[in-house]
């Protein structure tokens, strides 16, 4: 008896110490002079969607570590879950994740309820010199993750454009024009089905999903069509979206795979890099996928550019993926520490020598020795970045709470259209009234 | 009656199990539904009496998305039974490796759904696809098994016939070997032929494990989700989403979570009455006396 109540004793004893200890919410530090060690013995959840915007973290993270004493915790998951993680994780108001990706898309939904923590008070008075890049990214790709007043709610990872991948090689032996516009690609589609029996003329996204939405949306854009105008009126089927979906449609019925109206990222870029396509569009992050020895069979056969549509508006696949701090986390200082060292130069050189990505929100990089050295095999991609990353135009885009199910909405109806299912009209007839009925 | 009380109390940890996580959802998702209840936006939920059930019953969406489930569940089940007891039958004749055909024949229910959904996906590929690889050897043009409305929802359907089928096996086969020689030898020798003997006497006393077949194998399809999210994602457009792809499309992309849980609701209702049906018309407890007490 007396065994148990001296053991029950060491154990209250134990419990009482590690919560002494354990409550204390961010590293004291070892009052080192080091301003980076300050959050020393801190542990930060971090929240990630798998991606080569993850890469970075997961190959460096122990020299974070090292520099600052701060342990980071990252989980890394698909963007739906990382979404459906993050959103019940700030509805129990808990903050177990102090860092969390964020998908522009999202970025209203985020702001509009409270769960990022502004920036702008930390850029101002917590900056470190050598690792905060704030000032060398563009403001539009930094205006994705900002509020109305230009509050700055997460910091800009990665932002790409969309561009239309040809097989340079394939042009060449046929003689076709580099297309210059949607109806460009439609002329070199007819082409290629004939002369290249073998090889899919054009593949893009085409399933059901919202993550297929920036492609037909982007498409459209071209055209000057959008979903939703300014003032949130809905114009699924207005001239310019039936123009510009006639084109998309018809490319993915007519000059893609069987399987377009299933098509998603993966399969689709798996038909290019096993060379059994000619022309894809989509964002630019492609294309140094599709130059990869490692990956891909058609190294030094590729080349890209943008497209215009009958709007003379250039086609957008448009995509900013950021990193915020959550309002509920309880080490906030210390995951403002953590942003920084990701967007830092530093990291940005350690990700060109190995490769992992070669387009930057950071223009800093572009002025390199070690980028220009390394990007010799892709100049035909970097010499066109500054010209993808300026032609980006958000505009079009539905920046508004409801983004997952509009798109959703839209997007079904394309792919029903691809499917052959319905005509492009009924699709967007019945695309229209969906939307509105999420509008309202 | 000590003894009764100790049992009771062993009991007790299983019955706070069930309570928390199995009856205190539910009254939480019965109160939710009738809520206008967003989890991404700030406003506290809103009592809305019976309008979440009134947006359910007068959108079609709702209906097409249970259409195809009773069209999923009924074709899965049926299907799963019928190959089931084809290759019991088969197995119960015969005797060299038989184990070992037995195993063979339980991979598929070991194999986690997310798994085996990931592989069909893969396999299903129009381009890349060994099934199409496979016709196309055989002179068959490549079915778009993914992408095509007509055959997306059947090409899940049979993943889960594939995984459902073991189970049919395993309990048919228990009751093809439960059952004695003699009765069947005699209607042999009264002049029955095989398919007579199958028809009037293996059937028939099989019944009791068929309904049990049955009945695991409709709970198992009406929670049909991975395979058919995995594979399809409910698409094309709308063609292959059943109640629970729609349920979690509401709940976890949109999180709406008062329409998610009127949705809930009404699919616990559905499968409750399904079950209920099938007890009472096969009567399958009421022999041992269970049910009806």
């Amino acid at each position: 008896m007396k065994r148990i109540r001296a053991l029950s004793l060491i154990m209250s004893l134990i419990m009482v110490l590690g919560m002494l200890t354990g409550c204390s919410s961010e590293g004291s530090g070892t009052g080192s002079s080091d301003p980076r060690k300050k959050y020393e013995g801190t542990t930060l959840n971090v929240l990630l969607k798998t991606g080569y915007e993850t890469s970075a973290i997961t190959e460096y993270k122990e020299e974070f570590e090292a520099a600052t004493g701060i342990t980071l915790n990252v989980e890394i998951y698909d963007e739906a879950t990382l979404r459906d993680k993050f959103i019940l994780d700030c509805n129990t108001q808990k903050g177990y994740y102090d860092v969390v990706a964020t998908q522009f898309w999202y970025m209203p939904q985020y702001i509009n309820s409270g769960w990022l923590e502004g920036l702008n008070e930390y850029n101002t008075n917590q900056s470190d010199e050598e690792w905060n890049s704030l000032e060398y990214i563009s403001d539009s790709a930094l205006g994705m993750f900002k509020d109305s007043e230009g509050e700055l709610f997460s910091t800009c990872v990665s932002c790409t454009g969309g561009v239309l991948i040809y097989r340079k090689d394939l042009f060449e032996k046929h003689n076709i024009p580099t297309p210059e516009t949607t109806e460009d690609v439609l002329e070199a589609a007819k082409i290629l089905k004939e002369k290249e029996p073998d090889v899919y003329p054009f593949v893009a996204r085409g399933d059901s999903t919202s993550g297929s939405f920036g492609t037909s949306a982007g498409w459209a854009w071209a055209y000057g069509a959008s979903v939703l105008q300014e003032d949130g009126s809905v114009t699924c089927n207005a001239p310019e979206m039936k123009a510009a979906m006639s084109n998309f449609v018809s490319l993915m019925q007519d000059y893609s795979s069987e399987d377009a109206a299933a098509m998603g990222w993966d399969t689709m870029s798996e038909l290019y890099r096993q060379g059994k396509a000619a022309m894809n569009f989509d964002m630019n992050g492609f294309v140094s996928t599709y130059a990869s020895e490692d990956v891909s069979s058609v190294v030094g056969q590729i080349d890209c550019t943008l497209i215009k549509g009958e709007d003379g508006k250039t086609a957008q696949w448009m995509y900013g993926e950021g990193l915020g701090i959550s309002s509920f986390s309880e080490n906030k200082d210390a995951a403002w520490l953590f942003l920084q060292w990701r967007n830092s130069l530093e990291v940005t050189k350690k990700e060109v020598a190995d490769g992992i990505r070669f387009d930057f929100p950071d223009t800093r990089i572009y002025e390199t020795e070690e980028y220009k050295e390394k990007t010799q095999s892709i100049e035909f991609f970097v010499s066109k970045l500054p010209e993808i990353i300026d032609s980006i135009d958000s505009t079009y885009w539905p920046s508004t709470e409801k983004f997952e199910k509009i798109a959703e909405a839209f997007q079904q109806e394309i792919s029903i259209s691809i499917a052959g299912e319905k005509s492009v009209e009924e699709a967007l007839n019945d695309a229209q009234k969906a939307v509105e009925s999420v509008v309202k | 009656m000590k003894e009764k009380g100790f049992m009771r109390l062993m009991t007790f940890p299983a019955l706070i199990v069930f309570l928390i996580f199995g009856i205190y959802p539910t009254i939480q998702a019965f109160i939710n539904s009738f809520t206008e209840y967003n989890m991404t936006e700030s406003t506290d939920k809103k009592f809305i009496g019976l309008q979440n059930f009134i947006q359910m019953f007068t959108e079609a969406r709702f209906w097409q998305a249970l259409g195809r489930t009773i069209i999923f569940v009924g074709l899965s089940v049926l299907l799963s039974y019928f190959i089931g007891l084809c290759i019991s039958l088969l197995l119960d004749k015969v005797n060299k490796m038989r184990n070992f055909y037995r195993i063979i024949y339980l991979i598929p229910m070991i194999i986690a759904p997310t798994i085996s959904a990931l592989n069909f996906k893969f396999m299903y590929n129009y381009n890349f696809g060994i099934i199409n690889k496979v016709l196309n050897i055989l002179g068959i043009a490549s079915i778009d098994f993914l992408g095509n409305p007509s055959v997306s929802l059947y090409a899940s359907m049979a993943i889960d016939i594939w995984a459902g089928v073991p189970l049919a096996v395993l309990i048919l086969l228990a009751g093809l070997e439960s059952q004695s020689g003699e009765v069947k030898e005699a209607a042999m020798i009264d002049g029955a032929n095989r398919f007579q003997t199958l028809l009037y006497i293996t059937l028939p006393l099989l019944k009791k494990f068929s309904v049990i077949v049955i009945i695991f194998r409709i709970m198992d399809a009406m929670k049909a989700y991975e395979i058919i999210s995995l594979v399809t994602g409910g698409g094309p457009g709308t063609a292959s989403e059943t109640l629970n792809i729609y349920i979690s499309k509401v709940g976890f992309s949109w999180f709406e979570m008062g329409f998610a849980s009127a949705l809930g609701i009404f699919t616990l209702y559905f499968i409750m009455l399904f079950a209920n049906i099938a007890i009472k018309k096969t009567k399958i407890f009421s022999e041992e006396g269970k049910y009806e007490n």
